[in-house]
């Protein structure tokens, strides 16, 4: 175990983990109910990866998560109630109701992003931001999430080319929960070992155990120090698994892609169920303490969907309002006259 | 006659094509499983050469169905996203639609986009509720949007027989809806609207699930004895301005519906078209009901807003019957 | 007043914007060797560093520049070949042009992407003599184009200071083009036509080279009597129909001369606005002098069919009056 994890980040990385958890259930409930429209992409299994990555870089340090990415702003200490509120389309929500699921927005307060959906669309972004720190003389460092089925994506390589030959403080994260959609990464990455793709640009990819969020942050925490000093990109490819669909229309669709037992097998290392049993039998912190961490997420959740549902909807005259930073009359263009 | 819903007859035409012509292939991001529901069962049928996944590498993608044609095969490529499009511009615009003409017309690309689902979906924002029709158009695309189930069985197997690349554009908002659909392979013509419903007052041209939204005015405003004439022109590109001629000459008063968006969008073109070389025929301005200018916003009360709708279509409407110029 | 071209305008308009703001930095991918910066030098000529070579990837520079505002930056992209703006369509349209309105106005993309040498020129072949205006204007990004060297560097020193993505295109038959340009830095308000010519019997509403085609024309047709107003809107979106309506509702008649594609591009947009909220002031129809739909082939007798000129102009306007 990483030295930096003593009871009290232990418990507050539980606390990420397990919060994340329930949002991403509550999401679901909330949208098989009526509250939150539109197709939901929840990333039950795979809070590890965000969490631990998380953890391990500074509170300020610029990071792009992908669309099942939330854990970002809840190791921010966002309020969950920002997100729900977003999902239901209310002012109070971190985008105003414009961005909606897959699309929050915290980079001015948390430096949180998740606005852009297209596949692997932060990962040239991020590496902006990383050319940015560096032009700017900040020493912020850029992370940068993305999945299995993005990694298919040509303008990833073109971002790590950039990376290398400019040393981008950068770090390139895969969470590889083996499925694009219905599609294995067998058969849409041609790389053995999907580390490759780094090693072949340069420099260094370090493959670790998704589903153990002691091992993703140590592996995270020696790569922050590395990029930070100006030792220049690293990729870190994070093995993990989805429990849930690809979205929740998957139920609907009736997509047989993968095996009951495969979804099962792969349970049975769910960090939230392991992770505090472990903690407990090495003595790191008692169960009475992991107790009352899930009382204290319940409360949190509980609060924030309160918060979500006494939010104001928009007024539909402001449906053209923020397109541009400079105004000129006239513009937006509304569509009828 | 049988009933099926919109989007079965568009997977029955591609089903029968197959059938009928080995040079017939698709392409797509998780077509094996149909995520969209155009290729369900194809995989089973056809086998791993016909039906093929790709990985998420759209130039990538539309490159290798380019090339495909040009060797002689009939890709089908469909889109799982509408803003794939975007990705893939370069690939669509620049190669497909140039190549050809470059060649001097050596060579043919008999492609076939399907982009099933274009338009807003209800709650999945800014980046995946694009209508981009009007972008291919401009790029000198041809470009189907059919409004029913009928056409949208004739018009993919004439888009898929046609020798150039062809984009159908399958609005989301009509997949589900149900009409008489013949069992038997049957081409809807290319560059042929159709006239969705006769009237005398006034023309409304409408594309994809405005026809339906132009159909239900239509039929309200039956009642206050105003006869809208609903045209439906199902090729975009290349647009049929003949037909457009008769239903103008006859009401003298235009309103375009359509959902891309108001700026050079659709509505424009036909706007311009009217203006160019229909202008002694109409007698009114002609309005346009369309997209805003801005992404599609999550939240419901701003969606509604942006995108064009029945009551806007009304009101534009009896603006044209309260003043013109006759 | 001393004159430079279009080019030189630029490269000043830029190069003292550079200075004067630190957070403006230029972005380049690597120079053909026989292409000149619009500095005309091959090489970087910026002592103060804020010039950032690229490699040729399109799209992820369009979208490392989007990342760059995020940490408060203000890019400049160069963009040599037409293509590039194809390339990289959806970190343009899907990304830059979007991302402000979904974030709910919260965070700002103040990049400006220069397209210098944009259109048809001497000699090259179809590829190279694209004008993807139009495809920004329906992504609904601001697009401005100049028409002549005063007007380059007073519209491209307010997109830079504009805090929204805006293209800035240069056409490239304009290059050579001389003008008087003020030593100091001015900026040309976005968003607002110019007349360049005033006239009484028809309004010819006219983009970057087409601007110039139209005023020799214009002088020529004086001698028949006919009176031709120039109307150039310099920017294209968000379009100035203000001023376009006062010009119509002088002359009642319009022709729209664009080189970019007929269909669905910006002389149908200026069109459309024309029939549906200035309706009652036309007296003729539209007519719009534009390429035709097909791709820009090499043969310069088959460009001549293909591209506007001032004959089909001239013919357009003699048919109208």
């Amino acid at each position: 175990m990483h030295k930096d994890l003593n009871k009290n980040k232990c418990l507050q990385m539980y606390k990420h983990l397990y919060l994340t958890r329930r949002y991403c259930e509550m999401v679901v409930e909330l949208g098989d109910t009526g509250f939150i429209r539109g197709p939901l992409h929840p990333g039950l299994g795979m809070e590890a990866v965000v969490v631990g990555v998380l953890n391990a870089a500074e509170n300020d340090d610029f990071i792009g998560v992908s669309h099942r990415g939330q854990a970002a702003s809840i190791v921010r200490n966002v309020n969950v109630g920002l997100l729900f509120a977003e999902q239901f389309g209310k002012l109070e929500g971190c985008n105003h109701g414009r961005g909606g699921t897959m699309h929050f927005n915290l980079f001015n307060e948390k430096r949180v992003f998740e606005l852009d959906s297209e596949v692997a669309g932060k990962v040239p972004i991020f590496t902006g931001v990383a050319l940015g720190c560096k032009l700017k003389g900040l020493k912020q460092i850029s992370v940068v999430f993305y999945g299995d089925g993005a990694m298919s994506e040509g303008w990833i390589y073109e971002s790590m080319n950039m990376a290398k030959k400019f040393n981008l403080p950068v770090i390139f994260v895969v969470e590889n929960n083996r499925y694009a959609v219905t599609t294995k990464v067998e058969y849409s990455c041609s790389a053995k070992n999907l580390t490759d793709r780094a090693k072949a640009f340069g420099f260094e990819g370090i493959e670790v155990d998704g589903m153990d969020v002691e091992k993703i942050y140590a592996v995270a925490k020696e790569s922050v120090s590395k990029v930070r000093n100006g030792g220049g990109p690293i990729n870190i490819v994070a093995n993990t698994y989805r429990f849930c669909g690809h979205f929740t229309a998957e139920k609907i669709l009736n997509l047989h892609y993968r095996s009951q037992e495969e979804i099962a097998e792969w349970e049975t290392r769910d960090p939230i169920a392991t992770w505090p049993q472990k903690l407990i039998d090495e003595g790191i912190c008692s169960s009475e303490e992991i107790q009352s961490v899930k009382e204290m997420v319940e409360k949190e959740i509980t609060e924030a969907v309160e918060f979500a549902k006494s939010g104001k909807l928009p007024k539909p005259e402001d449906a053209l309002k923020d397109m541009y930073a400079t105004q000129y009359p006239g513009s937006p263009r509304k569509g009828w006259f | 006659m049988r009933e099926i819903r919109y989007l079965q007859a568009v997977a029955e035409a591609l089903n029968n094509e197959m059938k009928i012509s080995d040079e017939v292939l698709v392409m797509g991001e998780d077509v094996r499983e149909s995520l969209r529901g155009v290729t369900k069962g194809l995989y089973t049928t056809y086998g791993k050469d016909r039906v093929i996944d790709f990985p998420i590498s759209e130039q990538g993608m539309i490159g290798c169905g380019i090339g495909s044609a040009i060797s002689g095969f009939r890709p089908v490529i469909e889109f799982q996203i509408n803003e794939f499009t975007f990705f893939a511009f370069e690939q669509l615009i620049l190669q497909s639609q140039r190549l050809r003409f470059y060649s001097g017309g050596k060579i043919k690309i008999p492609l076939t986009y399907i982009v099933p689902g274009s338009g807003a979906r209800g709650g999945i924002s800014g980046q995946h509720s694009d209508n981009p029709y009007s972008f291919l158009i401009e790029g000198g695309m041809k470009v189907v949007i059919p409004s029913c189930a009928y056409d949208a069985k004739g018009l993919l197997i004439s888009a898929i027989r046609d020798n150039d690349p062809v984009a159908v554009f399958l609005p989301t908002r009509v997949l589900a809806e149900k009409g008489e659909v013949p069992e038997e392979q049957y081409t809807v013509p290319l560059g042929k609207a159709d006239i969705k419903k006769t009237g005398s007052d006034i023309t409304v041209v409408a594309t994809g699930h405005c026809v339906n939204i132009a159909l239900e005015v239509a039929r309200k405003l039956e009642e206050e004895k105003i006869s809208v004439e609903v045209f439906d022109p199902r090729t975009l590109f290349p647009f049929d301005k003949e037909t457009l001629k008769e239903s103008i000459s006859k009401t003298g008063k235009v309103v375009i519906i359509d959902d891309s968006p108001v700026s050079c969008g659709f509505g424009c073109e036909v706007s311009a078209l009217i203006g160019e070389e229909y202008f002694n025929l109409i007698k009114a301005p002609v309005k346009i009901v369309a997209r805003a200018d801005v992404p599609i916003p999550f939240s419901e009360p701003l969606e509604e807003v942006v995108l064009p709708n029945s009551a806007k279509l009304e009101n534009a409407i009896r603006e044209l019957m309260g003043r013109t110029n006759a | 007043m001393r004159e430079l071209n279009s080019i030189e305008a630029a490269h000043e308009g830029l190069k003292t914007e550079i200075s004067l703001d630190k957070n403006v930095y230029l972005m380049k991918k690597e120079q053909y060797s026989d292409k000149k910066d619009s500095d005309n030098s091959n090489k970087d000529s910026y002592k103060n560093d804020k010039v950032v070579n690229m490699p040729k990837s399109e799209a992820t520079i369009v979208s490392t520049a989007t990342g760059l505002a995020l940490t408060g930056l203000r890019p400049v992209i160069e963009f040599n070949r037409m293509e590039d703006i194809f390339l990289s369509f959806s970190a343009l349209v899907d990304q830059a042009a979007k991302l402000r309105y979904m974030s709910g106005g919260e965070l700002m993309f103040p990049i400006t992407y220069l397209c210098a040498e944009e259109g048809v020129c001497k000699n090259n072949d179809g590829l190279n003599s694209e004008n993807p205006y139009s495809f920004l204007i329906h992504g609904g990004m601001k697009v401005v184009m100049p028409s002549c060297a005063y007007d380059v560097k007073g519209l491209l020193v307010s997109a830079i200071r504009d805090n929204d993505p805006v293209a800035v295109f240069i056409p490239a038959m304009i290059r050579s083009e001389k003008g008087d340009v003020p030593e100091e830095q001015y900026s040309i308000p976005m968003g607002k036509a110019e007349i360049k010519k005033k006239g009484s019997d028809i309004t010819v509403v006219a983009t970057g080279h087409c601007v110039n085609i139209a005023l020799a024309v214009a002088r020529k047709l004086e001698a028949d009597q006919i009176s031709v107003e120039v109307f150039d809107p310099r920017t294209l979106f968000p379009f100035d129909k203000e001023t376009l309506k006062e010009s119509v509702s002088k002359t009642g008649k319009v022709v729209i001369m664009d080189d970019s594609p007929r269909a669905c591009g910006f002389a149908s947009m200026v069109s459309s606005i024309l029939m549906e909220e200035y309706y009652e002031y036309l007296k003729k129809p539209i007519l719009r002098i534009t390429r035709e739909d097909i791709p820009v082939p090499f043969s310069n007798s088959l460009k001549k069919y293909i591209l506007p000129d001032g004959e089909k102009l001239e013919s357009a306007i003699r048919k109208i009056i």
